[in-house]
């Protein structure tokens, strides 16, 4: 082999002596593009706090890189993108009032342990964002889940500025309009009840996100035994009538900085498939699994029955998206193969399923991925692709053909 | 019409072939040769000269020993001025054979070789005597895979017209400007393998030399020819056989084992030459280019030309990336620019500087990207994975040694990590170690 002599030694003395053009750098700022749509729709909905909490996370995510990078005296990285992604996908999964602390330690918690403690991009056996969001829910579980407020654009819709939107969703102020205040105050403590005779709508009375009110929904329901039957019809409906399908699509809803706008979401993984950095396999089973399960088993734990289920509630609310196209799809934690993919995108969707039917959470996209993360390497040692000249079509003819 | 390809992987360099369209034109003379005694796969020749002695053109100077070697012939007329030992790109230590230029230059056109009542075995010895190898870049003697074993029975011949390097232009300017001395080196060929069938295989982006071979083969049915998408590596024997044939050639095992032999157009040219005038491979085409290169073109030129010569001919800019002997896909790097064109040479490539990328030490990202465009099926980031924990015999389990070089991995690796370069450590490791305990095995 030809020697690289002569100062050549960064360049290739091997063969191929070109490259293409996509590298490790740009594909990851191609990445943290295609977060910006979904980054936008956060501060839209979610008012300036939003901003602030994925201000934080980016920051303290491409400090403790760095800090890392000294501390175990590798080169340093904060250049390829990855500390800025990993930062953008922990704050899309906190709430819009997420205190500081949560913020920072989550932070620092996913690039310091999930992903160097582990050995750096590449190596980590777990998304380092979703890591961060499990242990933030361990930790301050509190400040993780409970109360959720309307979004700033409903707010806004009842007279108030983007200022004071923002700082009713830091407070975690249920907001309410002076009309509904004494009807709300009055049925304070049969919400769920009154959520299903129709009585006021989620967006005033707060309290839980899409699949929190679907799921305490199903509770009342399961409840109600012989009550069950008389709201049985309007139940058809019920699911359908806490969010409209336009909402949940667009992000009006409450929810995770980052999680609620599908098309928001849908944007950016256009981008990456336009930009080959995605390839949407895995996305698409994952959520069509979903959406399939969801419709033959979503009516049973509400007494409906068989495919009874709502799979574009599903489907557009709780994260699934960003889950689906920008979690589970990570590099380093999925499978290499296409099989692999479609299996894994095949358990993701089950599991995930099984969690928001029967789980004891509401959501259930970042656990599956979380869980399925730790079988990828036995994917990868299983199912490996065929070799040329080892299968049925080298056998047939071996010997020469006659 | 329905292209014929490969069914898995690969990728599609921009093919950078600026020269496509400048025909073929001799190289001058080069003031001096230094021709290696060994160009080939195989044994070394024996060197049959020594310093002093004059040498006409097409003189047997370097004898072939044993079944795979090959024989090398003065490729200018002039006076042997040293026989020393020095490097080549791929073996340390070789024997060169130094010429003068000077004398007579030899005329092998005026008279034509009929060859229509000669047997095969004689065509034969006519191909290994004038000391033809495979010149698309393997350089495996070529009258060794024209003699199948007798137990493996041939039914098919392949034309490998692909060219699917970027750059590379030669075999397509062959192509173009000598079809029917193509398809008479293929008739060479039939008649010498007893093969009943010809596939050519062609990339669509040369619908010129598709035509003109087309053209050429017209009225001869066991002539077929096909064109292929334009996808590297679609000139690998084994990508080429499957897009053909749909046959696959065992793990481990020759072309020959699925009754098939494939030679590329320089080759069969040079069959051609070596039969029809008697000609020895003593020059060869090849495509001199490069974005920086003015000059940049097809050309014949004789074997042992320093690619200095080529370079005060041709010109090459003072800034500039890697100097290639080869395609950038698969060539070696020149690092002294006094080694020599030899019978594999099929272009010598100058990159600009931009072009030449960085090896880093990027971390892989795990992106799949590198088993998505394998061709042969192998998981470059896995076997990566073994050899760096020295896991060879893993590798190999998992197909190491089945990988062909063709450098799509790399060519694709956002991390630009040297997967090829690795994975030939990795076999040579193996071989050395297979060696060591076969011979400890006695
Ligand atoms: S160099 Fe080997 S491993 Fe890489 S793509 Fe080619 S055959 Fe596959
Ligand atoms: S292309 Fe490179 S970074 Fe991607 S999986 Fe293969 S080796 Fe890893």
């Amino acid at each position: 082999m030809a020697k690289a002599i002569g100062g050549k030694a960064a360049t290739a003395p091997f063969s191929p002596h070109i490259h293409a053009p996509l590298t490790l750098h740009r594909i990851m700022w191609d990445v943290v593009i295609a977060l910006i749509p979904a980054t936008a729709a956060a501060i839209y909905f979610f008012g300036y706090n939003a901003a602030v909490v994925i201000g934080i996370s980016v920051g303290t995510a491409v400090v403790t890189e760095l800090v890392m990078n000294l501390i175990l005296k590798r080169p340093i990285s904060i250049a390829d993108g990855s500390a800025v992604i990993t930062g953008l996908l922990f704050a899309f999964n906190l709430p819009p009032s997420a205190p500081w602390y949560v913020t920072v330690f989550g932070s620092m918690f996913a690039i310091a342990v999930v992903k160097w403690a582990f050995g750096g991009l590449g190596h980590n056996i777990m998304n380092p964002a979703l890591g961060g969001r499990v242990f933030v829910l361990a930790a301050w579980s509190g400040a993780m889940v409970n109360v959720w407020s309307p979004t700033v654009p409903t707010m806004m819709s009842k007279g108030l500025s983007f200022m004071q939107a923002s700082d009713v969703i830091i407070e975690k102020v249920p907001y309410v309009t002076n009309q509904v205040y004494s009807q709300i105050s009055q049925i304070s403590n049969t919400v769920q009840t009154n959520i299903l005779t129709n009585q006021v709508t989620v967006d005033m009375i707060t309290g839980a996100s899409p699949l929190g009110s679907l799921k305490s929904m199903y509770e009342t329901m399961s409840q109600a035994t012989n009550a069950v039957q008389a709201v049985s019809h309007a139940s058809h409906v019920a699911p359908k009538m806490a969010y409209s399908y336009w909402d949940l699509f667009i992000g009006n809803v409450p929810g995770c900085i980052g999680e609620t706008s599908a098309l928001a979401i849908l944007l950016g993984a256009i981008y990456l498939m336009w930009r080959k950095v995605l390839i949407p396999v895995l996305p698409v089973v994952y959520i069509g699994t979903a959406a399939l399960l969801v419709w033959i088993f979503g009516g049973l734990p509400m007494g409906l029955g068989w495919f009874a289920g709502d799979p574009l509630y599903h489907i557009l609310s709780g994260g699934l998206f960003l889950g689906a196209f920008f979690m589970a799809t990570d590099y380093v934690t999925s499978p290499m193969s296409i099989k692999g993919t479609l299996i894994y995108g095949f358990l993701l969707g089950t599991l995930t399923v099984i969690i928001r039917l029967w789980g004891g959470y509401p959501e259930g996209v970042s656990y599956s991925i979380v869980f399925m993360n730790f079988f990828v390497p036995i994917f990868d040692r299983y199912l490996k692709p065929k070799i040329y000249g080892k299968g049925k079509a080298a056998v047939l003819v071996k010997g020469g053909a006659k | 019409m329905e292209l014929k390809h490969f069914t898995k992987g690969g990728v599609h360099p921009y093919d950078s072939k600026y020269t496509s369209e400048k025909p073929i034109t001799n190289a001058h003379l080069p003031k001096q040769v230094r021709i290696p005694m060994n160009m080939h796969i195989g044994a070394p020749a024996k060197v049959l000269v020594k310093a002093g002695d004059k040498v006409e053109e097409g003189q047997l100077i370097g004898e072939a020993v044993g079944f795979i070697s090959a024989n090398i012939h003065a490729s200018v007329s002039g006076t042997v001025i040293a026989v020393e030992k020095a490097d080549t790109l791929v073996a340390k230590g070789v024997d060169y054979v130094v010429i003068e230029t000077g004398g007579s230059i030899r005329n092998w056109y005026d008279k034509k070789f009929d060859y229509s009542k000669t047997p095969p075995e004689k065509l034969l010895e006519m191909v290994k005597a004038a000391g033809v190898v495979g010149m698309g870049g393997a350089t495996f003697p070529t009258h060794v895979k024209l003699s199948p074993p007798k137990e493996k029975q041939m039914d098919i011949f392949i034309v490998n017209g692909a060219e699917c390097e970027p750059y590379l232009t030669i075999d397509h300017r062959t192509m173009v400007e000598k079809p029917d001395a193509i398809i008479e080196g293929v008739n060479i060929i039939k008649k010498i393998l007893g093969v009943k069938r010809v596939m050519i295989g062609i990339e669509e982006n040369k619908p010129d030399a598709i035509e003109a071979i087309s053209k050429a083969s017209e009225g001869d049915p066991s002539i077929e020819v096909y064109a292929l998408r334009t996808r590297y590596p679609q000139g690998g024997e084994k990508q080429l056989i499957q897009a053909l044939t749909g046959r696959e050639v065992p793990s481990g095992g020759l072309p020959s084992d699925v009754g098939i032999v494939v030679q590329n157009v320089a080759t069969i040219f040079a069959i051609y030459e070596a039969v029809v005038f008697q000609k020895p491979l003593i020059e060869r085409g090849l495509t001199y280019t490069g974005e920086q290169i003015e000059m940049r073109g097809n050309y014949k030129v004789r074997i042992g030309s320093p690619v200095q010569e080529l370079i005060n001919e041709f010109g090459m800019p003072a800034e500039h990336g890697t100097v290639i002997a080869g395609g950038p896909m698969m060539g070696l790097e020149l690092t002294d620019m006094k080694f020599p064109v030899t019978k594999g040479t099929s272009g010598i490539v100058v990159l600009p500087k931009k072009k030449d990328y960085a090896v880093n030490d990027y971390p892989c990202i795990r992106c799949g990207r590198c088993q998505f465009v394998c061709p042969i099926g192998l998981e470059p980031w896995y076997l990566k994975t073994l050899t760096d924990k020295s896991l060879i015999e893993e590798a190999v389990e998992r197909g190491l040694l089945d990988c062909i070089e063709c450098g799509s991995c790399s060519f694709v690796c956002p991390s630009t990590i040297p997967l090829v370069a690795m994975f030939r450590f990795g076999k040579g490791f193996w071989r050395r170690k297979q060696a060591a305990a076969a011979k400890q095995a006695g």
